[in-house]
């Protein structure tokens, strides 16, 4: 094969995570022009470092890769860094607790109708997470990505995957939640009161401590 | 079956995200799934956690515009060109061989056309060649325009960094449509028009640009007075080429016409 077959190639492959790459890059800048700009520097800076690349391995994640550190490093010079993937851990953790009966009304076939309703919401629940969250979530439920995939991207332990995944995933719940009683849509749960997952409470809790 | 939340369920919680990401391993996995199919508060939270998933997806997964996609292949293309005539100081000094050979203009070049970022280090020789050998691709062999209505093109502003205003040429000239165009890091607007000649049509480039950014170098170095614009102009491989800048914004010309012509073309066109 040619070079510039290699290089029509790799442009070709490149470009066809461009949808995707858009759609993550919306939701990470929360801004269209910003989403293409990040998207096109990703592309370009891909094809600059397209000797890199090692054939066979996978080139979505790359991309990715290459996305998520031309975010952080364009937010940090631009002095828009704001708890961008070390911000606090900021709202504490409570579980979005959905009692039984309070789930009846989600559930199929409401389940269905549910979508529409709070789909709308949804943007604004996920844009209001942390960034790593919401990195982690899209990366994981939109993308599809393997939590060590996720790990590559974002430059972290797959266990930090895990927590942000986990952390994020919650915190949405309990956006979305909370706004599904506001509008009436589900009654407020009369299920148990959420417990703080801090590290302290747990070591309280371990050592027996009330 | 259960309905009310236990130890196992908060234990389980926390590997029901894995579970459903289809990241446990087999023990773990069975389980969970044992522990869900006799928990109904359990398999109420899959349940949910399915559709916020489901949701995500729907709202995240979105359609680049047709516009942005040749914009980014186009940026995608020329960085490539790039990869071949490496902008990184420490290559600069040290021309590639095989960059030379592919442009034989070299010594022929009397009229070397170089956009060059503003603080570039200036290596005339090299950064010349590469660049001209783009500007007279994207002359020659054009990519469709993004879009032929002036609205529209005026709206490249905010990539290009100066008012992007199509100018109105006293000759017979048709604008077909123009583009955004990576030029090095900065990038300029490119509007295609149309321009009849003695009965001919003859194909006219203009390019608009910060002249703050983006630096065209190697012209007569004489500028001309043409009418009240002052006129920079240039002849390369066949073509020509005529620089000048009004209320902050650079405009070149490329065309095929006398440089007399791209100059006279260029000074007395109003901005729309």
């Amino acid at each position: 094969m040619t070079d510039a077959n290699q290089t029509k190639t790799f442009e070709d492959d490149a470009a066809s995570h461009l949808d995707a790459l858009y759609g993550v890059a919306c939701r990470l800048t929360r801004n269209p022009t910003e989403a293409e700009d990040l998207v096109q520097d990703s592309l370009v800076k891909a094809m600059r470092a397209k000797d890199q690349f090692r054939p066979g391995t996978n080139l979505k994640a790359w991309l990715f890769r290459i996305l998520t550190n031309t975010f952080i490093n364009k937010y940090r010079r631009g002095g828009l860094e704001r708890n961008l993937f070390e911000g606090p851990d900021a709202d504490p953790l409570v579980d979005g607790w959905v009692s039984a009966s309070t789930m009846r009304q989600l559930r199929d076939p409401e389940q269905v109708a549910l979508l529409p309703i709070v789909e709308g919401e949804v943007r604004n629940a996920l844009d209001a997470l942390p960034a790593e969250f919401r990195l982690a979530v899209i990366l994981c439920d939109v993308e599809e990505f393997s939590y060590e995939e996720i790990a590559e991207i974002m430059s972290c332990p797959v266990g930090t995957v895990m927590s942000r995944l986990h952390r994020g995933r919650k915190l949405l719940q309990k956006a979305l939640y909370e706004h599904a009683v506001a509008m009436g849509i589900v009654k407020v749960s009369e299920a148990p009161v959420a417990e703080p997952t801090s590290l302290e409470a747990f070591r309280a809790k371990k050592r027996g401590v009330a | 079956m259960t309905e009310v939340m236990t130890n196992e369920c908060r234990k389980v919680s926390r590997l029901l995200g894995p579970s459903l990401d289809g990241e446990l391993d087999a023990a773990s996995t069975i389980e969970v799934d044992e522990h869900v199919g006799s928990c109904a508060v359990c398999r109420e939270q899959v349940e949910l956690k399915r559709a916020m998933g489901t949701s995500v997806r729907r709202m995240v997964k979105t359609s680049a515009s047709s516009d942005f996609r040749s914009r980014a292949l186009a940026a995608m293309k020329s960085a490539d060109l790039a990869t071949v005539t490496p902008i990184t100081a420490a290559r600069k000094r040290e021309p590639s061989l095989a960059w030379r050979a592919l442009l034989p203009l070299t010594a022929a070049a009397a009229v070397a056309v170089a956009w060059n970022a503003r603080f570039a280090p200036k290596q005339h020789d090299v950064m010349a060649e590469g660049s001209l050998s783009d500007i007279i691709a994207e002359h020659s062999r054009p990519l469709d325009p993004e879009s032929n209505d002036p609205k529209q093109i005026r709206r490249f502003e905010r990539y290009v960094g100066v008012p992007v205003r199509p100018p109105v040429f006293s000759q017979n000239a048709k604008l077909v449509g123009g583009r955004v165009l990576p030029v090095n890091h900065e990038r300029a607007a490119m509007l295609q028009y149309e321009i009849e000649r003695n009965g001919q049509q003859q194909r006219v480039s203009v390019f608009i640009y910060d002249p703050n950014k983006i630096h065209v170098e190697g012209l007569d170095p004489s500028p001309r007075a043409v009418g009240s614009s002052e006129v920079r102009v240039g002849r390369a491989n066949g073509y020509s080429v005529a620089v000048t800048q009004r209320e902050g914004v650079g405009y070149l010309v490329a065309s095929d016409l006398d440089p007399d012509l791209s100059a006279d073309l260029i000074a007395h066109a109003q901005d729309n």
